[in-house]
């Protein structure tokens, strides 16, 4: 019988020990992240772990500052206050984020809040970079706008 | 392509429709203490005396329903249907799709038929949405939906990574994409999501079945107001996203609906105007996979498009799952109703509406209309086909459409694509 590592566990562990890690297929190069046991583009079910650089692009944000479908009640209660990593949560906002290895997520991008947003909206894509941030019991990955490069 | 293009094994056709009124079942006279049985019936029943058949007739029930445990306080829910359409001791199933549930029933029906196991098929969608059971207490008994319902939001997302990235954009992804591509201004963009309500709710009017029976002038009016631009960007209609404004969300409802899908054979042994499935498609991704509706739409409608031979310009009236508003945009043009990038022109124009150049939604849509979840694409397919057959209540469009383009969009994940042929 085969034997199949656990990807989900392994994934939030080396969370834990200070890695952000993805998965890539060792047939076609595809990187999936977060990871998953089969290749998005060829099948493949060969994957190899590897930590990621964390350099990405910001492709979209939103602004999502009122109750609605864009965000879960926890998420809107934790927006209202408290910190993730001494990164205010009301500086940040849902957004799209392009791995340098190629992955596209919906995710959250920090350092952004309702000032700079519009201003930020407009010079889309943006340079970002993940970070790993503390949740209530387990740790999870965010992305950090650190401004323009001179 | 991931259906082999072609027609259907055998040719399938619609034969009767029903759907009840959406509504709030604790706040509206004579239907406050319904069940699920007997508003899934109501409509069963309905579309059943609509084709002139009995339930004795009837092959096999598909039925959906959304969170039936939570709402309902119950599991396995298609087989407590079966008795209450006298179907009891025949083929059943249950199936969710979130949202796209009702417009997945009339695609599962469609390939029992077309496989030719079985010549006519019960459709049937029920939702009761805005309301809970009572722990320990008969179906008919219910309390208002509280907080709790707010809970079941952050279910949608899968519970492994997306959930907890805390990234989920809704159904602000689109507005804002669209402005990136198009450069449209805040404002312009304001203005034809309030354009796209204003319509919907124009359909709904005088709908006797619908949520909202009166448009939103004569509403503005009521509350001394009469510039209708200021009204919707008034205290009236806050944003409650980035773009999205309060008439420009689903209103949580509750209904059933339900279609009778058959062979050819039977659908001409019968006195209604056949409607002909031509073909039905679908997509799905992941919630938390960027531009999720935009991607998951167009695969569905070009491979629609691909079996169907037919192009944006063979289609009569588009029927779309608009739980957001900005999806009535989003479909438009995909779907080659509305030209790219110039479709929010159409809608600011008044083209949406149900007098308008390209009608949309002529029921008035989940903002509109009401938003039944597992109920919705079949009440979509409801008046898709009574306008088809120029028996649509209320509000029939004077040239009845012979070609008509349903998308079901549902649970931020699965869009389905269907044309129906008069
Ligand atoms: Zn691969």
């Amino acid at each position: 019988m085969k034997k199949y590592e656990l990807f989900v566990k392994k994934w939030y562990e080396n969370l834990e020990e200070g890695k952000i890690t993805a998965v890539k297929c060792n047939e076609c190069g595809t990187v999936e992240f977060p990871p998953v046991y089969v290749c998005r583009d060829c099948s493949g079910t060969d994957m190899e772990w590897i930590e990621i650089s964390g350099n990405a692009k910001i492709l979209d944000i939103m602004d999502v500052k009122y109750m609605s479908s864009s965000i879960s009640v926890s998420e809107m209660q934790g927006s209202t206050g408290g910190t993730s990593n001494g990164v205010s949560k009301e500086d940040s906002r849902p957004a799209v984020i392009q791995l340098e290895e190629g992955p596209m997520l919906n995710t959250r991008i920090y350092g952004v809040n309702s000032t700079n947003k519009e201003e930020l909206w407009e010079k889309l894509p943006l340079d970002c970079k993940a970070f790993i941030v503390q949740k209530d019991g387990f740790k999870t990955v965010g992305f950090m706008y650190e401004g323009e490069e001179e | 392509m991931y259906s082999k293009v072609g027609n259907y094994q055998r040719k399938v056709y619609i034969a009767g429709v029903g759907c009840t009124r959406f509504c709030d079942i604790l706040d509206t006279p004579g239907v406050t203490g319904v069940t699920e049985g007997e508003l899934f019936a109501q409509a069963a029943i309905d579309a059943m005396e609509d084709a002139g058949i009995k339930a004795k007739d009837i092959n096999a029930l598909i039925h959906g329903q959304l969170w039936s445990a939570i709402e309902s306080d119950y599991l396995t829910c298609g087989a407590q249907m079966n008795k209450w359409v006298g179907m009891n001791g025949k083929p059943s199933m249950h199936h969710d799709e979130g949202c796209a549930t009702g417009y997945v029933s009339v695609e599962l029906a469609a390939q029992m038929v077309a496989s030719g196991k079985y010549d006519i098929v019960l459709a049937g969608g029920v939702e009761c949405a805005n309301s809970h059971p009572i722990e320990g207490k008969p179906a008919h008994m219910r309390r208002p939906m509280g907080a709790d319902a707010m809970a079941m939001g952050p279910m949608l997302d899968e519970n492994v990574y997306t959930r907890h990235f805390g990234g989920r954009m809704g159904m602000d992804a689109f507005p804002s994409q669209y402005r990136l591509r198009n450069g449209l201004s805040i404002e312009e963009m304001d203005d034809t999501l309030n354009a796209i309500q204003i319509a919907a709710r124009r359909n709904s009017a005088g709908n006797p079945r619908a949520y909202f029976q009166e448009d939103l002038e004569t509403f503005a009016k009521k509350l001394g107001m009469s510039d209708m631009n200021k009204f919707m960007k008034s205290v009236f209609n806050p944003k409650v996203s980035e773009y999205i404004r309060k008439f420009g969300m689903e209103l949580r409802t509750e209904g059933a609906a339900a279609a009778i899908v058959c062979s050819e054979e039977v659908a001409k042994s019968l006195k209604k105007m056949p409607i002909e499935i031509l073909a039905c498609t679908g997509a799905t991704a992941e919630m938390g996979t960027p531009n999720v509706e935009e991607i998951t739409t167009k695969e569905a409608i070009e491979e629609l498009y691909a079996i169907t031979g037919l192009c944006g310009d063979d289609i009569d009236l588009l029927m779309t799952n608009d739980f957001r508003i900005p999806s009535q945009l989003l479909t438009a043009e995909i779907a080659g109703y509305y030209p790219e990038g110039e479709g929010w022109k159409c809608f600011l124009n008044g083209d949406s509406a149900y007098d308008g150049r390209k009608p949309i939604n002529i029921n008035g849509g989940r903002c509109a209309f009401g938003h039944a979840y597992a109920a919705s694409g079949l009440a979509d397919v409801f008046e898709t086909v009574k306008q088809m057959r120029g028996e649509s209540e209320g509000h029939q469009l004077p040239v009845p459409p012979k070609t008509v383009l349903v998308r079901g969009f549902g649970g931020g994940q699965n869009a389905t694509a269907m044309i129906l042929k008069a």
